[in-house]
C-alpha cells in the first residue's frame, strides 16, 4: 500500500499492548494517525502509555491487536519497509557510546542505504543545523547530555525520513538546546514531514503540536486539534487536568 | 560526623562485600563457608608440609629452624608487599577514578572531602584486612613447627599494624603517576592491544616454562630434594635485600629489635607524612578533573555506502576493540591462543608419552586446539547483552535480526576460526604433528567453534538483560558463560577422549582389529561429533528465535 492511498504517514488503528499474559493490558484501544507536515503530540501522566504507544509504533515492543501502519507499510506485515520510513529518538540514550558520532551516523546510514551522495549533503547540512562542531569526531561516551540527544536525531533523520518520532525529546535538556530542538521539529514539519512526539511537558506540546492526543492508564481520553482549541481561549493546562482527573493546586 | 558514617558504611558495603548482609538462602551460605574453609585447611596443609620442608634443610649440617623460618618470612612479606602494593593501587585507582557512584555523590550536598576519606579509609582498612589474613595465616603456621614465645605475638600484632603502611606508602606515592598513565593509554586501544597481549603472552610463557620445571623435577625425582643447601643458600643472600621486610622479621624475632623498631617507627611515621600529602594531590587530580576520554579520533572523508551486514561487523569491530574488558577477554586471548596451544601441546606430549609410552599426536592436538577454542568462544555468550540500551535502537532499525545475528556470528567465527588455523600451523610446523592431522584439527576445531558460537549467541538472547540493574547483567551473563563453558569443556574432552582412545589401541596395545581401521576411527569419531553437535546448534539457535528477539526488551 502507497503512503498517498489514505493520505496518511501514520495510522494506529485499536492498537492493544500488554507486557505479559497475565498482566492488564497497558494501553488499550489506540488510535492514531498523522500526515505531511503535522506535528502530533501524545500527552500524558508518568505511566500513562505514550512511552508504551512510541515503542509499539518502532518495533521495540511486540503487541497483541491493533494495526500500525507507517507510510502505508504494516509494522507487523512489512517490518523493513515501515521501519525504514521513520526515524526514532529514544527517551533514554541508545547509542553506541565505544562510536565516534562519525562513525554512528555512517553505521546508521549504512543501515538505511543512503547514497554517498545524499549521505555527505546530509551530514554537512545537519553537522551546521545541530552545530556538532568537533565533538562529531569525538566518542559518544565523552558527550554531554544535549550533544547525545543531537547525535541522536542526527542518526535518526540521516535517511531523510517522513516520519520522525521522539519519545520525550525534551528531558534533561537545557533551555537553549530546547529551543532549538522545538526550532528544528517545526522546521522538519515545515519539509512535509510528520512529527510524532510524546511528552508530560504542556507548554511544549501546546506551542508546537498541529494535534495532540491526551492519554491515561492506558486509554485516549481526547483528540485536541490546537487550532480550534487556541481559539476557544480554554487554559490548556487545567483542561488536561480537568480531562485526566487530576486537581490543579495552585 | 553522622555524614561521614554514613559514607563510610557505604563503602565498606562496596568495597568489601562480605561485610552486607547475607541473603536468607541458608544452604547456599553453608555451600559457600564450607568451600572457603576447605580451601584454607587445604592452603594450610600444603603449606606447613613446604614449610617443615623447607625448616628441616641443614646448612653444614647444622640444623638452624629459626634462621630458616627467617627467610621464609622474608621472602613471604616481601612478595606480600609487592602483590598487594599491585592490587591497591589498581584498586585504588578504580575506586577514585572509575567508581559511577562518585559522580552521584558529587551531585548530593555532602562534603567531596567526605567522600574522598571514606573512600581512601576504607581502602587503607581492606589493605589491613587482607595483609592480617596473610600474616597470621603464615604465623601460626610457623608456630606450629618451631617454638615462639609471647613476644612473637606481641610482635605478630606489631607487624601487622606496620607493614600496610609500607602498601599504603607505595599507593600513595604511585596513584597519581599511575593514574596519568592509565589516562594517557585510555583511547590508545592499539597500544593497550598490544600490551594486553604481550602480558598474557608472557604470563602463559612463564607459566608453561615453571611447570616444565616442575614437570622435570617430578619426573626425575629431584621434587624431593628441592631445598637443598645450594637453594637455601641463594634464598638467604638473596634475604639480606629484602627492604623493609627482613626489618619486620629481625623485629619478630627479637634480634637487634631495638634498633629495628625505631627504624621501623621512623619509617611509619615517613610513610604517613608521605601518604598524606600525596593523598592531597591524588584528592586534586580525581576529584576536580573531568576524566572522560575526549580525544579526537580520526576524521573520515569517506562517505561511502556499505551493505547493512558490513556496518553490523563493523560496529562489533569496533564496539569489541575500544572496551578494554572485551579486548582482554576476547581478542587478546583469541591472538595468543596459538602460542598457548603450542605451550600446552609441548608439555603435554612428554608428559602423554612417558604416561602411556605411545604417541596420540592427533588426540592431543585436537583436544588443546578445541579446548583454547571453546575458551576463547565463550566471550560469545556476551553478543546480545553486549549492545546494551542499543538493542532498542537496532530494533527499530530496517533490519533483518538473522542479519544482525548473523554479523555476530561472522566476526566470532573468524576471529575464533582464524586462531584455530594459525595455531594449527604452528603445530603442524613446529611438532610432529603430520599436515592431514592438522587439517583435521582444523576442521574439528573450526565446527565446534560455530556450534559454540551459535549456542552462546542464543543462550544469552534467551537470558539477555540490559543495563537496568548492571549487577543483574554481569551475575546473568556470568551465568551463560559457565554454562558455555561447561558445554564446551565436555564435548573437547568427549572428542578428545575417542580420539586419544582408538589412537591407543591402534597403536597395537590390546586390539587385534585393523591398525588403519581404529586410526580411522579416531579422526572419524570426533569429526561426527563435531558435526552432531553443530547440527544441534543450529537447530537450538533457530528455534522460535524471532519471537524471542521481538521480546527482547529492557
Amino acid at each position: 500500500m502507497s503512503d498517498k492511498k489514505n493520505n496518511c504517514l501514520v495510522e494506529i488503528k485499536n492498537l492493544y499492548k500488554k507486557y505479559s499474559a497475565k498482566s492488564d493490558y497497558s494501553i488499550e484501544d489506540i488510535s492514531i494517525n498523522g500526515t505531511y507536515g503535522e506535528i502530533i503530540g501524545i500527552l500524558g501522566h508518568n505511566g500513562a502509555g505514550k512511552s508504551t504507544t512510541i515503542k509499539c509504533m518502532t518495533g521495540i515492543h511486540p503487541y497483541q491487536q491493533g494495526t500500525i501502519e507507517i507510510c502505508g507499510f504494516d509494522m507487523k506485515k512489512n517490518p523493513i519497509q515501515a521501519k525504514q520510513n521513520f526515524g526514532y529518538v529514544a527517551d533514554e540514550f541508545t547509542l553506541f557510546e565505544k562510536m565516534t558520532g562519525q562513525e554512528y551516523v555512517n553505521f546508521l546510514a549504512d543501515i538505511y542505504k543512503v547514497s554517498a551522495e545524499d549521505r555527505k549533503k546530509r551530514t554537512e547540512e545537519l553537522l551546521n543545523t545541530l552545530a556538532l562542531g568537533d565533538s562529531f569526531y569525538k566518542m559518544i561516551s565523552s558527550y554531554s547530555h544535549g550533544m547525545k540527544q543531537k547525535i541522536s536525531i542526527m542518526g535518526a533523520i540521516i535517511h531523510n525520513p517522513k516520519v520522525f518520532v521522539l519519545d520525550e525529546p525534551m528531558v534533561g535538556l537545557d533551555p537553549y538546546s530546547a529551543n532549538q530542538l522545538k526550532l528544528f521539529i517545526k522546521d522538519y514539519a515545515e519539509k512535509g514531514n510528520l512529527v510524532l512526539f510524546s511528552s508530560h511537558n504542556l507548554d511544549v506540546v501546546e506551542k508546537l503540536c498541529n494535534r495532540v492526543y491526551i492519554i491515561d492508564q492506558g486509554k485516549i481520553l481526547e483528540k485536541i486539534d490546537m487550532k480550534r482549541f487556541a481559539s476557544e481561549k480554554k487554559d490548556f493546562e487545567e483542561y488536561f487536568l480537568s480531562i485526566t482527573k487530576r486537581e490543579a493546586k495552585v | 560526623m553522622s555524614e561521614f558514617l554514613t559514607l563510610f558504611k557505604y563503602e565498606l558495603k562496596m568495597q568489601m562485600p562480605f561485610f552486607k548482609r547475607r541473603g536468607k538462602d541458608l544452604l547456599s551460605n553453608i555451600l559457600v563457608a564450607s568451600v572457603i574453609a576447605f580451601v584454607v585447611y587445604v592452603a594450610v596443609l600444603l603449606l606447613s608440609r613446604i614449610l617443615a620442608n623447607y625448616i628441616s634443610v641443614e646448612i653444614d649440617k647444622v640444623y638452624e629452624p629459626i634462621q630458616r623460618a627467617r627467610e621464609i618470612m622474608n621472602l613471604f612479606y616481601i612478595v606480600l608487599m609487592v602483590l598487594m602494593s599491585i592490587l591497591s593501587l589498581e584498586r585504588a585507582r578504580k575506586i577514585f577514578t572509575d567508581d559511577k557512584n562518585k559522580m552521584v555523590f558529587l551531585r548530593l550536598p555532602v562534603s567531596r572531602k567526605n567522600v574522598f576519606l571514606t573512600k581512601f579509609f576504607v581502602l587503607t582498612l581492606r589493605v589491613y584486612f587482607y595483609f592480617a589474613i596473610c600474616i597470621l595465616t603464615l604465623n601460626i603456621t610457623l608456630s606450629t613447627i618451631i617454638a615462639v614465645d609471647y613476644k612473637f605475638w606481641l610482635s605478630t600484632f606489631a607487624v601487622c599494624l606496620f607493614m600496610p603502611l609500607a602498601c599504603m606508602f607505595i599507593v600513595g606515592v604511585f596513584i597519581v603517576p599511575y593514574i596519568k598513565i592509565v589516562r594517557l593509554l585510555s583511547g590508545r586501544y592499539l597500544l593497550v592491544f598490544i600490551l594486553f597481549t604481550a602480558l598474557l603472552i608472557g604470563g602463559f610463557v612463564l607459566y608453561s616454562v615453571f611447570l616444565r620445571i616442575v614437570q622435570t623435577l617430578l619426573t626425575t625425582g629431584s621434587i624431593r630434594f628441592l631445598f637443598n643447601e645450594s637453594t637455601v643458600s641463594i634464598l638467604q643472600s638473596l634475604c639480606k635485600y629484602c627492604y623493609p621486610s627482613n626489618l619486620f622479621v629481625n623485629a619478630l624475632f627479637n634480634a637487634g629489635s631495638l634498633y629495628n623498631w625505631a627504624l621501623i617507627f621512623a619509617f611509619a611515621l615517613l610513610f604517613v607524612v608521605i601518604v598524606c600529602v600525596m593523598s592531597k594531590k591524588l584528592y586534586a587530580s580525581t576529584f576536580y578533573v573531568q576524566q572522560t576520554f575526549n580525544r579526537k579520533l580520526r576524521k573520515s572523508e569517506n562517505f561511502k555506502c556499505r551493505s547493512s551486514l558490513f556496518a553490523l561487523i563493523k560496529k562489533e569491530v569496533v564496539c569489541v576493540a575500544r572496551e578494554p574488558k572485551y579486548l582482554f577477554s576476547y581478542l587478546s586471548i583469541a591472538v595468543s591462543m596459538p602460542i598457548m596451544v603450542y605451550c600446552c601441546y609441548t608439555l603435554f606430549d612428554t608428559l602423554i608419552y612417558n604416561a602411556l609410552g605411545v604417541r596420540v599426536d592427533f588426540a592431543l592436538a585436537l583436544s588443546v586446539v578445541a579446548l583454547f577454542g571453546v575458551l576463547t568462544n565463550t566471550f560469545c555468550s556476551t553478543n546480545i547483552t553486549r549492545e546494551g540500551l542499543g538493542i532498542l535502537k537496532i530494533k527499530t532499525l530496517p533490519l533483518k535480526p538473522s542479519k544482525l545475528f548473523a554479523a555476530k556470528i561472522i566476526f566470532c567465527g573468524a576471529i575464533g576460526s582464524t586462531a584455530i588455523i594459525i595455531s594449527c600451523i604452528l603445530l603442524t610446523a613446529l611438532t610432529r604433528l603430520d599436515a592431514l592431522d592438522g587439517f583435521c584439527c582444523v576442521v574439528i576445531g573450526i565446527t565446534l567453534t560455530f556450534a559454540q558460537i551459535l549456542v552462546a549467541t542464543r543462550m544469552d538472547l534467551n537470558t539477555a538483560k540490559f543495563s537496568t540493574n548492571a549487577i543483574e547483567v554481569e551475575k546473568q551473563s556470568g551465568k551463560t558463560i559457565l554454562k558455555i563453558m561447561i558445554i564446551g569443556i565436555c564435548l573437547t574432552t568427549i572428542s578428545a577422549i575417542s580420539a586419544l582412545f582408538f589412537a591407543f589401541f591402534a597403536s597395537g596395545v590390546g586390539f587385534n582389529a585393523s591398525e588403519q581401521m581404529l586410526n580411522a576411527i579416531s579422526y572419524l569419531l570426533p569429526i561426527a561429533l563435531g558435526i552432531i553437535y553443530l547440527a544441534f546448534a543450529i537447530k537450538f539457535y533457530r528455534n522460535k528465535i524471532l519471537c524471542s528477539f521481538e521480546n527482547l526488551t529492557c
